[in-house]
């Protein structure tokens, strides 16, 4: 039971990670960026390609890859976003560009990488650690530390900062947000960096665990909606337990459902969460005027 | 249904040639060779599941994400009862049928009551499941190795695959057939109404959660028909045919297409089922092109190719006068008793997170009358009325109509009692034509079930002739028979408000309220609203005003009552409420310096 | 210093203001008022830059912006917006929406720090609930927090919209004692209001806007002794 929470602790970190940066983008633009995915994805094969097989040194080449991903969360806000301006909550527009900038993110991979998965390094070798009486792979450890400081970064940065006043306040409004002087545009277009810089990292966690290929991330990225949701959408710290929970409960089950339907039982908690409490654990439900 | 084509004019003879050419050439299917000939079948079994697709997604809005689960449902449901059981492909064509049906009735139910990305992510969420657990559950799909589905046979014959085409083609004909019935009775423009306006759709008496149950029952009874039929087409399947990537597919046939059209799936399907095999030689960018068209597509072209073509050709839909016009349309409500109250609130308060929006608010509206609710901005006015009609539930009070409490009903059930009513921001219809604006508040009479309106009874038509006949009378009332075949958004501002009058008048209601329907409108405009609200009247349909153009208000009205801060400050006759110091205050404020008079 | 001419601006197709023009001189108090759906916050609002009109041109400190400055630049120009029904950030505490008003100046900390104390002083209520979330205040102190966040850039002129709207009586006057307050010692004031005789007591100038088109402008004084004014919020006696 013990490994069990340890490795759905390790799942749930990486869930906790994709949901923080689905909430960003959601938080201020009411949309869930349905191509995260695969920037997820593009992470881990720009760091294959950067480091892997171009020799780079790891912390620069890591820098680079996450970077990268950033600029083509940019692309994506201008090419799938902004073309709705003001008509964006109008219509699910969003969801179709984003899912189809989702495709061509992943068959362009396929088509540059192939699609054999490959090996990926992991964090820290391949001895085992031991903590608290339980035998752990370095590279979780890892994966669990760095998830608990970007959460903490990323909740610092909106709680103590004027930036994260800011993109909160955008998330509230955008039009009082500006009567501010506050570019609300600006503000999204940090938050797509960030949420792509995240999504950098991320993939760079996971592939060592999954292998990195252009399919990696296709169930990973809709369980990281899910647990956005299980959590309470637009709200990090929600995101973050939202994560980990999903995580947990998912090994948990493995050991009285057979491996294969791990995925399954995902998708039915989110069904679930959405059907009972939409907001989430973290939600507020509260009637407003129309 | 709707007498829509009485003579075909330009448009719609090209329209109805290019369909019998494409006709004809399904027809010649099997002289293109085997391999093109197993592209058409696709693209007709496709084409099944996309009329039922563009019925839940585009005409009533749920975009549904999770097709392919339940195109695999039907297919398996089709190849386990035909290979366990020994089932012949015609018993299993209804057996899918139902099982789908009954899967997507579970799928839509956890919808309803969530919207937007919500719902996309319950029926991603969906397909994920179907898709794991045809993987997983080997005992009853075979798991990754698939099943192996023996041939149909007709009348002892087995039926190869030109016959098997010619099936094909005459089921989707059908279907496509009974999608048109559906989509052209009040069935089809209660979906549409849904997705326009879902408050609105509410208000004319259109129960919500049933019509959206019905779309997604409909949409996976096609669905799982097209996955029995491919299960026997093909005579194999495995899991990894109903994939995610499938059920983008479909709802980008639609998109591109043009959702919420008769011919949007006929375009999309068959455009990006046979289309690509053209540029066969890109076959690996081909999701990438995908990709790119969902991007373009629904950027660029919202409306799709349909919509295109209808720009071009705007008088592709045209409504024509119907032989029988209702020389009187607004229909007199039988008085129950003469005089008396209708309308009855008593003490009723509303709080929205601690700001008290009503408070303790009493009133009464007598049978017959005009009784108009006035006050300054953010008096509450329009919460009464969300109050009145549904749309908010009071946190203390009762609210009765003809002696019937009403208090927190779901607004269609309050509309089919007989309160019709108009909004302070119009909300009409924008995405269906002035006559299905009106139809759309024909519903409460509606009594004709979904399988008469498929089978065109007789009964079917008289209704669907009968409200006909009536909408255009509205018409004639408020002059607007020239805009019939219009857009709801292309008129002016006055325009659309009469429109909404005509909508509600349409319900045939005991009560109208009206929502500042001056608001915007020009002099000769609010006299002509006076003389319908005269006419209205005339009929003994009860009217609650609310308005801020107080002379209108005042004009036209028995009694008035005046709201600030949520309570009832002022009740009486207009000259009364006019002249009464603190309803001047009220609007004005209060007077810093006593000026001498 | 404010030059509004011949302006026309449509909301959802209509046109909601149909041809206004206006002025509003430096050190001014200027009231715009009308019964409801005038078309008052359409008005400031196409001033602030929240709306672009159809034709027309609007002129500050003879620069037009009301071609193409987006909302955030105009503010940068000097033109802060209280907006109808206050808009503070519920979420953030008092301190920080102040510090969010004071954006544009974040980089001087000295200066913010001053002008925030300044804030302090002019509404001793916001010192007190400083750690306050600014959503669980009253009606009237949220006013008065949306007032400061507007001038925490000191700006030339201060554009009010309906600051009476849902606030219960007794606030009303602290608010518009303050706004007189705000007359007297710094900026240009240009405020639409419903409440007709209130704001009039504040005011220089006015002018009454009655569905899109100005009907009346004078001074204040002899607007509020008008009797057309009751007229067109109750309409004529019959």
């Amino acid at each position: 039971m013990l490994e069990a929470i340890e490795s759905g602790l390790v799942m749930g970190s990486i869930y906790a990670l994709l949901a923080l940066a689905i909430n960003i983008i959601y938080s201020t633009t009411g949309i869930i960026n349905f191509a995260h995915a695969e920037l997820v994805m593009l992470g881990a094969m720009f760091s294959l390609a950067i480091i892997v097989n171009s020799g780079a040194p790891i912390i620069p080449g890591l820098i680079i890859a996450c970077a990268l991903v950033g600029v083509v969360a940019l692309v994506l806000y201008y090419a799938t976003i902004k073309p709705f301006g003001d008509r964006l909550g109008n219509s699910l527009g969003w969801l179709m560009t984003t899912l189809g900038a989702g495709i061509i993110f992943k068959n362009i991979a396929q088509l540059i990488w192939g699609t054999q998965p490959r090996a990926f390094p992991s964090i820290g070798g391949e001895s085992l650690k031991t903590v608290l009486g339980i035998k752990i792979l370095p590279h979780d450890l890892w994966v669990l530390v760095i998830t608990l400081a970007i959460a903490l970064f990323i909740m610092a940065l909106f709680d103590k900062t004027v930036l994260g006043s800011a993109i909160r306040a955008t998330a509230h409004s955008h039009n009082t947000t500006r009567l501010m002087g506050i570019s609300a545009e600006k503000i999204i277009l940090v938050c797509f960096l960030m949420s792509g810089i995240v999504a950098g990292i991320a993939g760079n966690l996971i592939a060592p665990i999954t292998f990195a290929g252009a399919q990696m991330t296709s169930t990973i990225g809709l369980k990281g909606f899910g647990a956005a949701i299980i959590g309470g959408i637009g709200n990090s710290k929600g995101a973050f337990v939202g994560g980990l929970l999903l995580g947990i409960l998912e090994a948990v089950s493995m050991l009285y459902v057979t491996p294969g339907y791990k995925d399954a039982i995902a998708f039915f908690i989110m069904i679930a969460v959405i059907s009972i409490k939409p907001g989430g654990i973290f939600g507020v439900a509260y009637e407003t005027k129309v | 249904m709707w007498p829509m084509k009485r003579k075909f004019n330009r448009g719609q003879t090209i329209l109805w040639m290019i369909a019998v050419a494409a006709l004809i050439g399904y027809c010649f299917g099997p002289a293109t060779g085997p391999y093109y000939l197993r592209l058409l079948s696709l693209s007709l079994i496709y084409l099944i599941l996309t009329s039922g697709l563009n019925i839940v997604s585009g005409y009533t809005g749920q975009v549904s994400l999770g097709q392919a689960g339940l195109y695999g449902i039907g297919a398996y449901t089709g190849g386990i009862l035909a290979t366990s059981l020994g089932w012949s492909f015609w018993l299993c064509l209804p057996a899918a049928m139902a099982v789908a049906g009954i899967f997507g009735l579970l799928l839509g139910l956890p919808t309803l009551r969530v919207s937007g990305h919500y719902l996309a992510l319950i029926t991603i969420g969906f397909g994920v499941i179907v898709e794991k657990i045809l993987i997983e559950w080997v005992g009853l799909t075979g798991g990754p190795e698939g099943i192996y589905i023996p041939g149909v046979t007709m009348f002892g014959t087995p039926v190869d695959e030109t016959m098997f085409f010619y099936i094909l083609l005459a089921i989707c004909l059908i279907v496509i057939l009974i999608t048109r019935n559906i989509i052209h009775s009040p069935y089809g423009n209660a979906f549409s109404a849904i997705r326009g306006n879902e408050t609105a759709a509410s208000c004319m008496g259109i129960g919500i959660m049933k019509y959206k149950l019905l779309a997604f029952v409909l949409s996976s009874v096609f669905a799982g028909l097209s996955g029995c039929l491919y299960a026997f087409y093909s005579t194999y399947i495995s899991p990894d045919t109903f994939v995610f990537n499938l059920s983008v597919f479909f709802l980008l046939t639609i998109i591109v297409g043009g959702q919420g059209t008769l011919t949007g799936p006929i375009i999309g399907t068959i455009l990006l089922t046979i289309g690509p095999e053209y540029l066969s030689s890109i076959d690996k960018y081909r999701m990438i092109l995908y990709g790119l068209i969902l991007i373009v597509a629904v950027i660029g072209l919202p409306d799709g190719i349909t919509g295109i073509i209808r720009r071009k050709f705007p008088d592709l839909i045209t409504f024509s006068q119907p032989k029988e016009i209702c020389a009187d349309p607004i229909v007199p409500t039988h008085a129950e008793n003469q005089g008396g109250e209708l309308l009855a609130l008593t003490g009723v308060s509303k709080e929205f997170g601690g700001l008290m929006a009503i408070d303790n608010v009493t009133l009464t509206l007598d049978k017959g009358s005009i009784h108009s609710l006035i006050g300054p901005n953010g008096a509450g006015k329009s919460t009464l009325i969300n109050l009145i009609t549904g749309v908010y539930a009071p946190n203390h009070g009762q609210i009765s109509f003809d002696n019937k409490p009403i208090s927190g009903n779901n607004p269609s059930l309050i509309a089919r009692l007989g309160i019709a009513r108009t909004f302070q921001n119009v909300q009409l219809f924008k995405n269906l034509t002035v006559v299905e604006n009106v139809l759309a508040g024909t519903h409460r009479h509606n009594k004709a079930s979904l399988f008469e309106f498929i089978l065109r009874t007789k009964k079917a038509r008289k209704i669907a002739d009968y409200s006909y006949a009536e909408t255009w009378g509205l018409f004639k009332l408020i002059v607007l028979e020239a805009k019939a075949s219009d857009f709801a958004d292309s008129l002016s501002a006055g325009q659309q408000r009469l429109l909404e009058i005509a909508r509600a008048l349409a319900l045939k209601p005991k009560l109208l309220i009206l929502d500042e329907p001056a608001a915007g409108l020009n002099e000769v405009e609010i006299n002509s609203l006076g003389r319908i609200i005269k006419q209205i009247k005339d009929k003994g349909i009860s009217i609650l005003l609310i308005e801020h153009h107080i002379d209108f208000v005042m004009d036209i009205s028995d009694k008035g009552s005046v709201l600030n801060f949520g309570r009832i400050i002022a009740e009486g006759t207009p000259g009364e409420v006019q002249t009464n110091p603190e309803v001047i205050e009220a609007y004005l404020g209060k007077k810093v310096v006593d000026e001498p008079c | 210093m404010l030059r509004v001419e011949d302006v026309h601006v449509a909301y959802d197709k209509v046109e909601v203001i149909k041809g206004v023009t206006f002025n509003v001189n430096q050190g001014e108090v200027v009231v715009i008022i009308g019964s409801n759906g005038a078309g008052k916050t359409t008005v400031i609002n196409t001033i602030a830059g929240l709306l672009r009109p159809l034709s027309g041109s609007i002129y500050f400190n003879d620069e037009c912006i009301s071609d193409k400055l987006p909302a955030e630049k105009i503010v940068a120009r000097g033109i802060a917006l209280c907006p109808e029904g206050r808009q503070i950030f519920p979420q953030h505490t008092v301190y920080e929406n102040l510090v969010l008003g004071g954006y544009l100046i974040r980089k001087d900390k000295a200066l913010l720090t001053r002008r925030i104390e300044q804030m302090y002083e002019m509404f001793p209520i916001l010192r007190t609930r400083y750690k306050q979330m600014a959503g669980t205040l009253s009606g009237g102190e949220q006013q008065m927090l949306a007032i400061a966040r507007a001038m925490m850039i000191d700006p030339k002129l201060l554009l009010l919209d309906e600051p009476s709207a849902g606030l219960a009586p007794i606030y009303v006057q602290a608010v518009f004692d303050m706004i007189a307050d705000l007359a007297r010692n710094y900026t240009t004031i240009l405020l639409v209001e419903q409440m007709a005789n209130i704001a009039l007591d504040i005011a220089d100038r006015a002018y009454v806007l009655e569905t899109g088109s100005i009907s009346m402008e004078g001074s204040a004084a002899d607007i509020k002794k008008d009797p057309r004014i009751i007229e067109s919020y109750l309409g004529k006696k019959g």
